[in-house]
């Protein structure tokens, strides 16, 4: 499997995690567009804190390999990473 | 839809236990109150504390040993291990937890843990001067504390822990968020949180339904005979089978009233309980069974109704997957749950259940099976004997009553709590509520135990009485359904009516407040009490006129 369908995949499954926490009409979407942490997005900065947790945790499991993911200049403005599930997939690709 | 509220307390960031208990689609669901973070000793100390205020009936305090004891949190840095302080300030917590415990009906304080990677002194951690030591004398004397307490229960956060396995602590979540636990020790505390609110609702589980072939022993008893049952003896599966039986005894010991439902020949099933040497289970220890060809979903409604349960108060336990899908679908309101293929896993999975907890075990629950079989007797001879009038006067009814007090609250509590059809009011209240209730002007609690030539049924009844207006009113009219259709009914009203003629009042009322359950209540004063002037469902009856004492029944006052 490419890399990058790897890490989506693990996107995946942190959001299935995440989504333990939601009621049934607040689920986190899992497609690469679906919004996350982003102006209107669904995530707050506490839903932002367990995704970055669970997301390093996979993906130090899944490649041997730690990424910081909580870099607070990730964190803002437009380039930021963490808008939707196919940009953070990306964006972990870039950096392994 | 929200079936209470719980008030959540903790010295870090709540809110991923908050949206785990508040998600979380085993019932019953709750709605959450986070009190702001890190205000926990405030908030306890403030009885007037807006969180307070917010119709919470639950709480969970939860907080870190080195949040509570300045002396620990030294020890984590080297410092030294004073153990008296570290008692006194163990007791000041304490002391704030018991005075707050009466704000709700039930107060769950879990277990101070540390994270598993912190090994302190090594080999020599549990001795004094050691983290570890430290700790579990800190728990020790949390524990110890509150043992009797009724309103705050201790729930060992240790096992959440253990559960998450090196998941249980993530630093990430701490440094980024004042998370001190991975997401897998707050899904476990959920289970048990919730279960800890079921049972101080008095919706655990009171029946537990089983399979006999291959769930109570190995093998088909009708084919190979109770000599080739597998059960005992040294094999895996046999003694898997043998702790499977030992895991039930204890629920029964519990109060959990156990019943098989078996497709078998009833004969053959009957004597391979009596009379197989290794098993651990004998009749006695089931309130009743249903072994033949039919339908298992019938028989376990049928099971329920004989012993005066609803189904949703039922567990039914069956290897055979087909069986479990038929009950799920004939009665969503029972609980199948997943069993496992494995013998060796039967046991853990019993003892892993969290359906079963109850805040209190009484005489009552310990001896629940023997007062079955005691009815049970009573029904077989009663079907023998021929005209009621004639049983009962065969039954040597013994009722004596006294007033609520000391000794007798708990049981009377939990009585008042778990009675659904002979109640008149269905009020549900804590043991300090009802105590301040009744220590109010004008107001009696009386307590009824019944006890007949089969056996002492133990506190079976509940009535309680207030002043009003021209009169006096029944508040509380409650009856045990193992005690109903003898005569004990009509043994409360003349009591009642003989309590109001002491106090000077001049007439009873008695206001009926439907349920789904209690239609038998408004039977029984639909026919002894005289029936209600208007619409309203209060009945009454004239303190002058007598209401008899069955002459079957002996009451001592």
């Amino acid at each position: 499997m490419p890399r990058l369908e790897r890490i989506a995949t693990l996107i995946g499954a942190t959001i299935d995690e995440l989504n333990l926490q939601r009621g049934p009409a607040d689920q986190l979407g899992k497609g690469s567009n679906a919004l996350l942490f982003a102006p209107g997005g669904p995530l707050d900065s506490l839903g932002l804190v367990n995704l970055i947790a669970d997301l390093e945790g996979r993906v130090e499991d899944e490649f041997g390999q730690w990424v910081n993911l909580a870099d607070e200049e990730l964190l803002d403005g437009e380039a930021s990473p963490f808008q939707s599930a196919g940009q953070l997939a990306e964006y972990i690709d870039g950096i392994l | 839809m929200s079936d209470g509220a719980c008030l959540l307390l903790a010295d870090f960031n709540g809110g991923n236990l908050a949206a785990y208990l508040r998600n979380d689609t085993v019932a019953p669901q709750v709605a959450v109150v986070e009190a702001p973070y890190d205000q926990v000793i405030p908030i306890l100390a403030d009885a007037e504390h807006a969180s307070w205020a917010q119709g919470a009936q639950s709480a969970v305090v939860w907080t870190r040993p080195e949040a509570v004891s300045s002396t620990f949190a030294g020890l984590l840095r080297g410092g030294p291990a004073d153990l008296g302080r570290l008692a006194a300030e163990v007791d000041r917590y304490v002391q704030l937890l018991v005075e707050a415990g009466p704000r709700v009906r039930v107060l769950l304080a879990p277990t101070w843990v540390v994270p598993t990677h912190r090994r302190g002194l090594g080999m020599a951690d549990l001795r004094p001067g050691g983290v570890g030591h430290a700790l579990i004398a800190m728990n020790g004397r949390l524990v110890a504390a509150l043992a009797a307490d009724s309103h705050v229960y201790v729930i060992d956060a240790q096992k959440w822990c253990a559960k998450a396995g090196d998941k249980a602590f993530d630093p990430r979540l701490w440094y980024m968020g004042k998370i001190p636990f991975g997401p897998e020790v707050f899904k476990a505390a959920v289970a048990d949180l919730k279960a800890a609110i079921r049972g101080v609702d008095g919706r655990a589980k009171k029946l537990l339904v089983v399979d006999l072939d291959d769930t109570l022993w190995g093998g088909t008893v009708g084919e190979v005979g109770l000599e080739g049952l597998i059960l005992g003896g040294h094999s895996r599966a046999g003694e898997a089978f043998i702790d499977f039986q030992r895991s039930l005894k204890a629920l029964v010991r519990r109060g959990v009233l156990l019943a098989i439902v078996s497709k078998n020949e009833e004969q053959v099933a009957l004597a391979a309980i009596n009379e197989h040497p290794e098993m651990v289970l004998g009749r006695a220890d089931f309130a009743g069974w249903r072994i033949d060809w039919n339908d298992k979903a019938e028989h376990i409604a049928n099971l329920a109704a004989e012993l005066n349960l609803g189904t949703q108060d039922v567990v039914f336990i069956d290897d055979n997957p087909a069986e479990r899908a038929r009950v799920r679908e004939a009665l969503p309101e029972v609980l199948v749950p997943e069993w496992p293929a494995d013998p060796s896993n039967y046991a853990s999975t019993l003892e892993g259940m969290t359906c079963f907890d109850a805040p209190d075990r009484t005489w009552e629950d310990g001896a629940r099976s023997q007062l079955y079989a005691d009815e049970r007797a009573r029904r077989d001879e009663r079907g023998a004997v021929g005209a009621l009038e004639e049983w009962l006067h065969t039954l040597r009814l013994k009722v004596s009553a006294e007033q609520v007090n000391r000794t007798n609250i708990r049981r009377t509590v939990q009585l008042l709590n778990k009675t659904n059809q002979m109640n008149l009011s269905t009020r549900r209240l804590s043991e300090a509520e009802l105590v301040s209730w009744v220590g109010e002007r004008d107001r009696e609690v009386w307590v009824f135990r019944v006890e007949d030539r089969f056996g002492d049924s133990g506190l079976t009844g509940i009535l309680s009485l207030q002043a009003v207006d021209g009169g006096g009113q029944i508040v509380d009219f409650v009856l045990s359904c193992r005690v109903m259709g003898r005569g004990v009914e009509e043994t409360l009203l003349h009591h009642a009516i003989a309590r109001a003629r002491v106090l000077g009042w001049d007439e009873l009322l008695v206001e009926y407040l439907p349920t789904e359950k209690n239609k038998p209540c408004l039977d029984l004063m639909d026919r002894a009490l005289l029936p209600p002037r208007g619409d309203v469902p209060i009945f009454h009856w004239s303190v002058e006129s007598d209401f008899s004492l069955p002459d079957h029944v002996e009451l001592s006052v």
